[in-house]
């Protein structure tokens, strides 16, 4: 590094601002990256790999995580996000600046992606064979979704399906997973050599930690997958393993629920999610066991 | 279809399933969406019954997304 260079990064780091922003491929999308919070640049190094970051490709949304203006510059330090320079949310304490971009990014895209459907889904492939996982907060998708990413399954999205309209088809958005408060444990005893983010205490979800895909994923993440199944689980402690299998019109409900832009999409989203449901066997599981599940998802895509 | 029993909205898209699960009925703009799951034989007689409660039963269910024609 040349010594203006060197110079750039201690003004830098001593006034809180950025010297370049970094350019983060995550197909099918390319995010810019602009900070100067040490945590949340270690953080991405750590989680991502290094062929993520690329300065080649052409950048769809311009991230900017930047510090609290005034006093919270320097006291009670803040982290402001901002995306194409509209700033959506209050600033968090610095300390919550990965978990605050992390979130931003599924912002975005939630946001701002019209030429997919977007559910809010786990999905894994097992080859390229696909069961997506829809589920509101706290029913233990994530948990769910990291076991089976560490268990032979090919991770392609933790928060959002990408959904190609009027299809089966659906694409990765591989990224970290993101775990909140007592998933944190479990993960680490599961899981001791996984990659981990450090721990933002205290957000408004708890605790949160993001841990990085298996190679597995990150190799495929350009590979998409067709769907054979779509599952709706509910984590309930103690329970055995519940099956319920849906009619179609339930299904249409709980996918509709669980949409993001189904109803920007219009005639395409209601279509698209008709396909789905009227193609694909849906069920609603309750469980507590996740080899239980493992098992039964097998079974599911040896039926078909 | 049932749906052409109806003279939806501009906005509201409608589809029977093909399980005989129900029809499914939704609102572009707002997003919401009315599943009513049951069988569509039974819908069907729903339908066809001159009994006016029955008949009004489902009418408030798709009240706010269509006008029955008679």
């Amino acid at each position: 590094m040349s010594s203006i260079a060197t110079l750039l990064t201690i003004v830098s780091r001593v006034l809180n601002v950025s010297t370049m922003p970094v350019q983060l491929s995550l197909p099918p999308f390319c995010f810019s990256i602009d900070t100067a919070n040490s945590l949340v640049s270690e953080n991405l190094r750590r989680l991502y790999p290094v062929e993520a970051f690329t300065q080649a490709a052409l950048v769809d949304y311009h991230l900017q995580l930047l510090p609290g203006v005034g006093i919270h510059r320097f006291y009670h330090q803040q982290a402001r996000f901002l995306c194409d320079g509209r700033e959506p949310f209050t600033p968090l304490p610095a300390a919550h600046g990965y978990a605050m971009l992390e979130w931003g990014m599924n912002w975005a895209i939630a946001s701002q992606e019209f030429s997919h459907v977007i559910v809010h889904a786990g999905v894994l492939a097992f080859g390229d064979h696909a069961v997506m996982f829809p589920a509101p907060p706290g029913s233990g998708k994530s948990t769910l979704t990291l076991w089976l990413a560490f268990h032979g399954w090919r991770l392609l999205s933790d928060e959002m399906g990408l959904l190609v309209p009027n299809s089966l088809d659906v694409l990765p958005f591989v990224r970290p997973i993101c775990l909140k408060n007592r998933s944190i444990e479990l993960a680490k005893q599961w899981l001791p050599d996984a990659v981990y983010s450090t721990i933002c205490h205290d957000t408004h979800k708890g605790d949160v930690i993001h841990v990085s895909p298996p190679e597995l994923s990150w190799q495929h993440k350009t590979r998409p997958a067709q769907l054979r199944a779509i599952v709706f689980p509910k984590y309930q402690a103690g329970s055995a393993l519940q099956i319920t299998k849906l009619n179609q019109a339930q299904a249409f409900m709980e996918l509709a629920n669980n949409a993001f832009n189904m109803s920007l999409l219009g005639q395409l989203g209601f279509d698209s999610a008709l396909l789905l449901v009227e193609q694909l066997p849906v069920y609603q599981i309750q469980y507590a066991d996740l080899s239980e599940v493992t098992q039964f998802l097998h079974e599911v895509l040896d039926a078909i | 279809m049932v749906a052409e029993r109806f003279e939806l909205k501009p906005t509201v898209l409608a589809h029977e399933f093909n399980d005989g699960s129900g029809l499914v009925l939704f609102e572009r703009r707002s997003g919401t969406a009315l599943a009513l799951a049951m069988p569509l034989a039974e819908l069907h007689t729903l339908l066809q019954s001159p009994d006016q409660e029955l008949w009004l039963e489902l009418y408030s269910h798709l009240a706010d997304y269509c006008q029955p024609r008679p």
